[in-house]
């Protein structure tokens, strides 16, 4: 290895990392993303934390090449075991019964949350209107624009149109569109599998529209679609859709953590697509004012 | 108007790096809009929509970074692209510093310095007490800047410590000077004989630098973490870093900061002090200032007197003379209350604190609470009301801008000032508001460049208030050293050009808010 330098021990791994041998695709301080054809995986410190195709190690910078075989992983040819305690297990654990009134309450609570806490260039502009103070940046008001037309749209029975107008769009390498189209399937997702709510075809749909040709972007919508989340995001849903008001507050603030924008993007995305789960059902209308 | 921009492939910068690009692009002569996002067929109809575009972009795809400029002319706006790339380079090479410097592991950097004594500890809070604790098996101090680390884990890592005959910094320490060395956010300070524990970090960089501005210097600060004064840590790191300083030859005085402890800690804390050997300056913000009583022992109820009574003993002065000299600078602060109330427009009558520092924003609602003002905060001290909503102005309202609610997910108010001066620009256009008070912290970790950020703020602030008639007072009290990469003197000066009033500390700008504040209430 002449003069290598050791990535230090796997901490845990993605239960969707495919086999394969990867290339380097990007390289950032705290993540280092390989691909294989179509599979992503991601190498990454602590703090960005486990996920469905992400391998959290000590050093996570300094990882040059990644192979992943059935029962191990080979970190700049270093091979590390598979062992199974060490899989993060990213399936969103969802009730079987699922309390409207309840959670009716928590996409409030959650809201608040956001409007209080999230970055002023992020989404949040969507649930209040207030929050767009305005922009001298022709770009940043033409953006706002659009992104309250898609979401418009994609809520208003027009969910290809909307998926299109929001896909790629925003600042980041997976634009604020993106990470917001995520939340929303996710929303679709975890909630569909309750009897009498049924959006698989406004799921399909924003996942076939979605895609692009960015493969951050394209797995973090794969992953939402089949209901696998990173840990941060995971812990954010089941306390939104599982649990009372009082425990949402935390793993939403620690979701913000992610990214400039694209935790709270996507956890604009969850809220409406919640909300416009509830008012489909008919026991509330629909809250949300686009322009 | 001219735009440029060009195209940059299979290249990957986060959003990040993006956007700190734009604004720097902003900050260029002439530019008059910039971007940097990925070339997506969307961001392309918005760059379009926005007069942004150039024919080059139509062929670039989603993976690709474009970079558009509109400037008053081309050769602005080209000279503005050739900037982009050093930007774009400077931004890679820090983060390939950062790769460099590694190392990677506590075992890694034990390799390239092996007579490493302290650890400075800076991870996500879930996995910082395990680092901690294998550094203290590792037989050396530890200061946990990290926050979120549970309570438990804290108390489990100060006994452990206490055993080894080690110092656990923290959780949540954000400052502390060891022989000389700043660590996180400290200020260049003279070293002396003054020995500081302190479980408040801007308290500990108010103090540090009154003493050094005043003349004297530190041997040692120590910051303990905002909990370690509760009972059920019971003060094991303030009481390990007071014996530790005395028995430090090169500490004469010993000066203890915090805000007020659990009454059980306060009786382990007296029974230190009753019968020290070297002098002790105390100041627990909010408590009664004889809390704590011994031959050795000088109480102070504010930051400043605290940091003037360390000097007066370190200087071989009278310690009393501190009282008297505060009594004669908060008379000439009445004064000058006499002439801002001139300057402020009828009507106005509420003094409003923008905080960076929670501990200036706690001392400012002890201070203004004394002066007999009914105040409220987001984060209120022992009889202050709780402010329903943080950016809603109503009396005489405090807000720390380091809460929880404005930094998740954002950097601290000590170095993003956005959201703060968004509330300024609010607050001019807010009839009732007499003085806006501000911190401003400077040193390492702080912001760079201080004054880039705020004097545009309070240029558009008090030309708003004009509009409406006369402007608020904005007093400011700037905490750091002429040394320190800012400068204070530099930023003292630009501020008071700026119109700025701008006190000595915390605790006299404060005083200077709620003698107007007192002036106001004598007219109606």
């Amino acid at each position: 290895m002449g003069d290598c330098i050791l990535p230090g021990l796997i901490n845990s791994f993605g239960d969707l990392l495919c086999e394969g041998e990867y290339h380097l695709h990007s390289r950032f301080r705290s993540a280092v993303n390989f691909l294989s054809g179509d599979s992503l995986a991601s190498v990454v410190t602590h703090c960005v934390g486990p996920g469905p195709m992400n391998i959290v190690v000590d050093g996570a910078a300094v990882v040059e090449s990644l192979t992943i075989c059935r029962d191990s992983i080979l970190l700049n040819g270093i091979s590390f075991p598979r062992s199974a305690e060490m899989r993060y297990d990213s399936r969103v654990n969802i009730s079987k019964v699922l309390d409207t009134e309840q959670l009716r309450i928590n996409i409030a609570v959650a809201s608040n949350c956001l409007l209080e806490s999230s970055s002023p260039r992020s989404l949040v502009f969507l649930l209040d209107g207030a929050r767009d103070v305005g922009s001298e940046s022709s770009f940043e008001r033409e953006f706002v624009r659009r992104t309250r037309m898609g979401a418009a749209l994609l809520f208003g029975g027009n969910a290809k149109t909307g998926t299109l107008a929001l896909r790629g769009l925003g600042f980041g390498l997976t634009p604020s569109g993106d990470d917001f189209l995520s939340g929303v399937l996710t929303a679709y997702v975890t909630v569909a599998r309750h009897p009498g709510i049924d959006f698989d075809e406004e799921s399909e749909i924003i996942y076939r529209n979605g895609r692009g040709r960015n493969p951050m972007s394209n797995a973090l919508l794969r992953c939402a679609k089949d209901g696998f989340l990173p840990e941060k995001y995971k812990t954010a849903v089941e306390a939104v859709v599982n649990h009372d008001k009082s425990s949402i507050g935390r793993p939403i603030r620690t979701l913000l953590e992610v990214g400039e924008t694209s935790g709270a993007d996507f956890a604009v995305g969850l809220v409406l697509g919640l909300k416009n789960v509830i008012g489909s059902k008919g026991h509330q209308k629909w809250l949300y004012a686009a322009a | 108007m001219a735009v440029c921009g060009r195209i940059i492939k299979g290249k990957y910068y986060d959003s990040v790096s993006l956007m700190t690009l734009s604004k720097r692009l902003l900050e260029v002569d002439g530019v008059k809009e910039s971007v940097a996002v990925m070339g997506t067929l969307e961001n392309k109809a918005v760059l379009e929509s926005s007069g942004l575009i150039i024919p080059e972009f139509k062929e670039s795809i989603d993976t690709d970074l474009l970079i558009a400029i509109q400037a008053d002319d081309e050769n602005l706006a080209r000279q503005a692209l050739a900037a982009a790339d050093n930007i774009l380079a400077g931004l890679v090479k820090a983060d390939n510093d950062a790769l460099d410097s590694g190392p990677w592991s506590l075992e890694g950097a034990f390799t390239r310095i092996p007579d490493a004594n302290l650890a400075l500890i800076s991870v996500s809070g879930k996995y910082a007490a395990g680092m901690a604790m294998n550094s203290l098996r590792l037989g050396i101090h530890v200061m946990l800047f990290s926050d979120n680390v549970p309570l438990k884990s804290e108390i489990e890592l100060k006994r452990f410590a206490r055993e080894k005959g080690l110092l656990v910094m923290g959780p949540d320490c954000g400052t502390a000077i060891i022989n000389g060395v700043p660590l996180g956010f400290a200020n260049v300070v003279n070293r002396g004989n003054i020995g500081i524990v302190a479980a408040s970090g801007t308290g500990l960089q108010e103090v540090t630098c009154l003493i050094s501005n005043n003349g004297a210097g530190i041997s040692q600060a120590i910051g303990t973490g905002s909990r370690d004064l509760k009972s059920e840590v019971g003060a094991i790191t303030f009481l390990e870093a007071t014996n530790l300083l005395l028995a430090d030859d090169a500490t004469g005085i010993i000066l203890l900061i915090s805000k007020p402890p659990d009454h059980s800690v306060v009786e382990k804390i007296a029974a230190v002090l009753k019968d020290i050997s070297k002098p002790v300056v105390t100041v627990f913000l909010g408590q009664d200032s004889d809390l704590i009583k011994g031959e050795n022992v000088h109480s102070a109820s504010t930051l400043e007197e605290s940091a003037l009574l360390a000097v007066a003993l370190s200087l071989g002065e009278n310690p009393d003379k501190v009282h008297e000299k505060i009594v004669a600078r908060d008379r000439k602060l009445q004064e000058l209350a006499t002439t801002e109330v001139f300057r402020v427009a009828k009507g106005r009558k509420f003094v409003r604190g923008l905080f960076s520092g929670g501990t200036f924003c706690s001392e400012a609602q002890l201070i203004l609470k004394g002066m007999g003002l009914e105040i409220s905060s987001n984060v209120p001290i022992s009889g202050a009301g709780k402010l329903a909503q943080a950016a809603k102005a109503s009396g005489h309202d405090f807000i720390d801008f380091g809460s929880d609610e404005f930094t998740v997910g954002k950097p601290h108010p000590m170095i993003d000032f956005s959201l703060r001066n968004k509330s300024l620009i609010g607050l001019a256009t807010d009839a009732e508001t007499a003085v806006i008070l501000l911190d401003i912290v400077l040193g390492y970790g702080a912001n760079e460049n201080p004054l880039a950020e705020i004097i545009p703020a309070i240029i558009q602030a008090r030309g708003i208030a004009a509009s409406y008639g006369k402007c608020p007072a904005i007093i400011c009290s700037v905490t750091g050293t002429n040394e320190d990469p800012q400068n204070r003197g530099r930023v003292v000066a630009e501020l008071e050009k700026a119109g700025v009033s701008v006190a000595e500390s915390n605790a006299a700008a404060c005083k200077l808010a709620g003698f107007i504040a007192g002036k106001f209430e004598e007219k109606a």
